[in-house]
């Protein structure tokens, strides 16, 4: 990012390619796939736009991501939807109680895609601040110091939500199974 | 909950279902839509080529140059502070060294007597002390502490309570002796000649005449101010001033009472001589300062216990040094004291301060 700041549009590319995947995805995760290809490309173009204001403070990872979401953010404000970010300390009750310890099945390695359409489902019924949670861990890659900043909460909350959201995932696939 | 705080952070990431969920990445970008981006980049990074490392100079220097210009400012501040003391500084320096010099001027006053006083023959010298031992006995303290008093004066020149405090009791003192009609102060070159060694018994028992009304005046005075309340300080400065003198009266009394102790110290004789010959000059000067009222209460106690030339030439040292008091004033004071020493009643407060205003 800093050698595109500095004038290099091949960096640009480079760096576009590493993310594009990836962000495309948490975006498709958590809003209508109507409006996926709008809020993907306002991200980017709000990246290229603040170019000259960067400032190398953290990972751009960690930028790239807290751009995002204040973008689904703001979605979720234009569309009514009240599904934001917050954390709903219900929805972490209601885990603890149906979470557990679940042993998977061997046959989960060879899932169908009927199972992987299920678990697709499955990630967009968890509670929004779950569900950030475990998309930025896996399509982003991030530790959990790097989602906390991210969602600008404690690392010990984003230990929990990832915890509750991977147990309701097991828990929902089982009982699909 | 405490339990699954206790799971170690491997758990958190669970393999299967990350396993699984790898399986589900497939979702990418349409590619009109990376064109669309990576054009929106290109085009941004033709416009403004140079803009991001503005920016970025600015952003890097933007603390340091935050604390230089704190620096210069706190700086100049700082410098302009101490251009502002220091005018006020040479000033109390300036009054500093002042003080010095203007008792310096009391202090030459007093060096200038003692080659006159070596001027003068040795027996009369010896004669003349045991007079003067005994006369001006209580003027000299007064006299030694005069550069001490005038210090004090000096600084208490704000404070119009305060210098009435301090004035009125050196200023009594030395006006009371000066106001004498038996042997002054300042014809004491005449005294000496006048007081020959072979009248020594009478000048003794002169002596004690002059101690013992210096005494009773000085009661008196105590007596006149004390109810007035600013004036208490005065009081009792005067009555620890009059402590002070007073054991050195007795014994100058005592030395006068014995000629051959008297005789014997010449050098205190010369030492007494001067304090004599300073005396007229500082008396005068104090006694210009001498409060109205309270000279003017003095001269109708005068004139009300029937010492009506006292009275007069005190009235005659009054107008001498306040020409200005219109005779109608002094008069209306005069006739007021003298109704309230008459009808026995101590004055509460003096009618008029008027050496405050002036």
């Amino acid at each position: 990012m800093q050698a595109y700041c500095a004038g290099s549009a091949q960096a640009f590319d480079v760096l576009y390619q590493r993310h594009r995947g990836p962000l495309y995805r948490y975006v498709c995760r958590q809003c209508h796939r109507s409006s996926v290809d709008e809020i993907y490309q306002d991200i980017w173009l709000k990246i290229i736009k603040a170019r000259s204001a960067y400032q190398a403070t953290a990972k751009f990872t960690t930028y790239l991501y807290t751009i995002a979401r204040r973008r689904l953010i703001d979605h979720y404000r234009s569309q009514h939807r009240h599904e934001t970010a917050v954390y709903d300390e219900s929805e972490d009750e209601d885990a603890v109680s149906v979470a557990g310890p679940v042993q998977i099945e061997p046959e989960y390695s060879a899932a169908s895609t009927q199972t992987l359409d299920h678990l697709l489902e499955e990630i967009e019924r968890l509670p929004p601040a779950q569900r950030e949670a475990f998309l930025l861990q896996e399509e982003a890659g991030m530790s959990l110091t790097e989602i906390a900043v991210t969602l600008d909460v404690g690392v010990e909350t984003v230990k929990s939500r990832i915890r509750y959201a991977i147990d309701k995932l097991r828990k929902r696939l089982v009982d699909y199974a | 909950m405490s339990n699954e705080d206790q799971q170690p952070e491997a758990t958190v990431h669970d393999v299967q279902v990350s396993a699984l969920y790898q399986r589900t990445r497939k979702s990418e970008p349409p590619a009109s839509l990376d064109a669309a981006i990576l054009a929106a980049a290109h085009r941004e990074v033709a416009a403004r080529p140079q803009s991001a490392n503005a920016s970025a100079i600015f952003a890097r220097w933007r603390v340091p140059l935050a604390l230089a210009a704190t620096v210069v400012l706190g700086f100049s501040v700082v410098t302009l502070i101490s251009q502002y003391q220091e005018p006020t500084d040479k000033i109390h320096i300036a009054m500093v060294e002042m003080a010095p010099n203007e008792n310096s001027v009391l202090k030459q006053q007093q060096e200038i007597a003692p080659p006159r006083a070596v001027e003068s023959d040795r027996p009369m010298q010896e004669s003349v002390a045991q007079f003067s031992d005994a006369q001006t006995a209580p003027a000299a303290p007064s006299i030694r502490e005069l550069p001490k008093k005038s210090a004090r004066l000096k600084e208490a020149k704000t404070n119009t309570d305060a210098r009435v405090a301090l004035v009125q009791p050196l200023e009594s003192e030395i006006t009371d002796r000066l106001s004498k009609p038996e042997p002054t102060t300042p014809p004491i070159q005449e005294s000496r000649r006048d007081f020959a060694p072979s009248g020594a018994v009478e000048k003794k028992a002169q002596s004690e005449e002059v101690v013992a009304d210096l005494a009773r005046d000085k009661a008196e005075q105590a007596e006149a101010v004390e109810p007035h309340a600013p004036v208490k300080n005065q009081t009792t400065s005067n009555s620890q001033d009059a402590a002070r003198v007073m054991p050195e009266e007795n014994t100058r009394a005592e030395k006068a009472a014995n000629p051959s102790a008297a005789m014997a110290g010449v050098g205190a004789a010369d030492r007494h001589f001067e304090r004599q010959r300073q005396a007229p000059s500082l008396a005068k000067e104090a006694s210009k300062i001498k409060p109205i009222g309270l000279w003017l209460k003095e001269i109708a106690k005068l004139r009300v216990d029937g010492r009506i030339q006292e009275a007069a030439q005190q009235l005659q040292q009054f107008k001498q040094a306040y020409p200005d008091v219109p005779e109608e004033k002094i008069s209306t004071s005069l006739a007021a004291y003298e109704r309230e020493f008459r009808e026995g009643d101590k004055v509460h407060t003096l009618p008029e301060n008027d050496n405050g205003k002036k």
